[in-house]
């Protein structure tokens, strides 16, 4: 074995010599005289303005050069609902149910992502990936939030209008990819159900007694099904032959203890390959110890934006 | 560069003939292994007022971003009537952290200089809050490390990677110029369709209408991750951004985005490495 550093000074030299460091600040500071100024919209979007913005670790990004595809920008969307009055209260059996909110709340993801796309086009991708989706219920709005990676493939130019998501990671996408399969878009479904009253005769005949509460188990059954249907309804509607990776959550929504709320998302694949592609994996057994690591940015104490 | 500015304190550690490293054992070794040495631990820090400015939307310091004019028609004589709403940015908050940032990093920069060394590798970001909300501490930690056999240090590079991440960022054909970031909040002073939509309010006029998307706080969620991007972009040059971290905080009526990463610069193309084989590992 030799002892020699893995970096010989030629290849640093290589490395090093054409490269400049020290231009200009790390952080922008902000031109004064614009304070005032209304903007007529949003954040601009120039690609000239400088590079590209990648939340890809250095192994997601060899990964994803070795399948022939390559990060464009860090992309976002975020939308916000307003759901219907009174539509989590008591006095709603009969009227129109808590039911009612699942529908603002799939147009908040379906503005989100439209909002995601719009982003992903302008940057020039072809389709995002790693997309972490933040979803919360209040008593008044539901709330949306998308951030994931713009991809496309090595080389190519511009983004089309039909940019799809994925919530896949980049090893999750290079398998799919490898199988032949391809992602179309984020496939969601909500429901909430409200748990009905027992009768008189039933909350005497449970009391201090540890039975089936057979309204919360039928409320959820409600909801979760309900929730699943539609997620495979939302797939089947973009031509997907299914949805992988599917999160399913199921919150208690902590100002109406009597409604069952239920969201579920995944992403919704195809095979585009024609035929599918068994991956074969290969067994292997690690000869490596556990290494143990410690944290030195917790150690010192870094905080979060507040 | 110039060292005749560093404190004394600093100055007397930098000068003494030992190091210290803020690496871990395996990115201590891995750096060795790249034929860096570790010339000691380097920081840079700043403490800034951290004053939002009057809380009056239009003051100094803020920045309108879009606005929402009232659907009922009953602002459209007086723009500054509370029914209308505006996103505003925070610009002189921007500002600050901007000044702050690069103050700790030129400042760490300035330490890795005195000790001759080529690069600052690890830098790890502790900005915290110090005594209380208003005052706000940039602080920049990292190992200055020494390219064996190369020349004469030019001005230092820094980059939050170490060990073996570092090595596969150089095997990738990239190089780290410097650590980067940028800080973005977003304020909602809401119109008054925004308060009955998010409050629950009824509308006796039944002009707003609930049950549909709330452009206003849609916008500002959207816009706070967008601008913070931006301000990072137009930091770049020629350069990308590898490894970004977005942290976002905050909900309803105020979006604050702290976007941090490492500059590269590709110095030559490589070709894709071997198409990936799955494996699966028996314990």
């Amino acid at each position: 074995m030799s002892d020699q550093p893995a970096m010989s000074p030629e290849r640093i030299a290589e490395l090093f010599g054409a490269a400049r460091t020290g231009d200009g600040d790390p952080a922008g500071a902000f031109d004064a005289g614009r304070h005032h100024r209304p903007s007529s919209g949003g954040a601009p979007r120039s690609r000239s303005a400088g590079g590209a913005t990648s939340d890809l670790s250095i192994d997601e990004t060899l990964l994803l050069h070795s399948i022939g595809w390559e990060p464009v920008d860090l992309v976002v969307g975020a939308s916000v609902a307003s759901l219907p009055a009174q539509v989590f209260s008591w006095t709603t059996s009969g009227w129109n149910g808590p039911d009612a909110a699942s529908g603002p709340f799939t147009s908040a993801m379906a503005s989100a992502v439209a909002r995601m796309r719009n982003d992903c086009n302008s940057a020039g991708g072809h389709g995002v990936i790693g997309v972490e989706v933040e979803v919360a219920v209040h008593q008044h709005v539901a709330e949306v939030t998308l951030v994931g990676t713009a991809v496309r493939p090595v080389g190519a130019s511009g983004g089309h209008s039909g940019a799809w998501m994925s919530d896949l990671s980049t090893r999750d996408f290079a398998l799919l990819h490898g199988a032949g399969w391809s992602p179309l878009g984020l496939a969601f479904g909500t429901a909430f159900a409200q748990v009905p009253y027992r009768k008189i005769g039933q909350v005497f005949s449970q009391a201090g007694q540890n039975v089936e509460l057979e309204n919360y188990t039928n409320a959820l059954y409600e909801a979760r099904e309900l929730g699943m249907g539609r997620l495979q309804e939302s797939a089947q509607r973009m031509g997907a032959a299914g949805v992988v990776a599917v999160q399913l959550v199921d919150r208690p929504l902590p100002f109406a203890s009597h409604v069952v709320g239920f969201t579920c998302w995944g992403t919704a694949v195809a095979l585009t390959a024609g035929v599918h592609t068994n991956l074969r994996p290969r067994v292997v057994v690690s000869m490596r110890d556990r290494v143990d690591r410690f944290d030195v940015a917790r150690g010192i104490g870094g905080d979060r934006p507040s | 560069m110039s060292t005749t500015d560093l404190p004394e304190a600093a100055g007397r550690r930098l000068a003494a003939a030992g190091w210290s490293a803020a690496l871990s054992v395996s990115d201590f070794a891995a750096c060795l292994q790249m034929g860096m040495r570790p010339a000691g631990i380097v920081q840079g820090f700043c403490v800034m007022g951290w004053q939002r400015g009057l809380y009056t939307y239009g003051g100094y310091g803020y920045r309108q971003l879009d606005y929402y004019p009232c659907p009922h028609g009953w602002g459209v004589h007086d723009p500054n009537e509370q029914v209308n709403g505006a996103n505003w940015e925070a610009a002189a908050l921007a500002d600050v952290w901007a000044a702050g940032y690069n103050a700790a990093h030129s400042r760490m920069l300035e330490e890795a200089a005195a000790r001759g060394a080529h690069g600052v590798i690890g830098v790890i970001d502790a900005t915290k809050s110090l005594i209380d909300e208003h005052v706000r501490e940039f602080h920049l930690v990292g190992t200055a490390v020494v390219l064996e056999g190369a020349g004469p240090a030019g001005p230092p590079w820094s980059t939050y990677l170490a060990g073996a991440k570092l090595v596969k960022l150089f095997e990738a054909g990239l190089v780290p110029v410097s650590v980067a970031g940028a800080y973005c909040q977003v304020h909602v002073l809401a119109s008054c369709a925004t308060e009955i939509l998010e409050h629950g309010r009824w509308d006796a006029t039944g002009v707003v209408r609930r049950g549909g998307e709330v452009v206003q706080l849609s916008d500002a969620a959207t816009q706070a991750r967008r601008l913070v991007r931006e301000r990072l972009r137009a930091t770049l040059g020629d350069c990308s951004l590898h490894g970004a971290d977005l942290q976002v905080a905050g909900r309803g009526s105020t979006h604050t985005a702290v976007l941090r990463g490492t500059k590269v610069r590709r110095v030559h193309d490589v070709d894709p490495l071997p198409a990936p084989v799955p494996t699966v590992r028996l314990s």
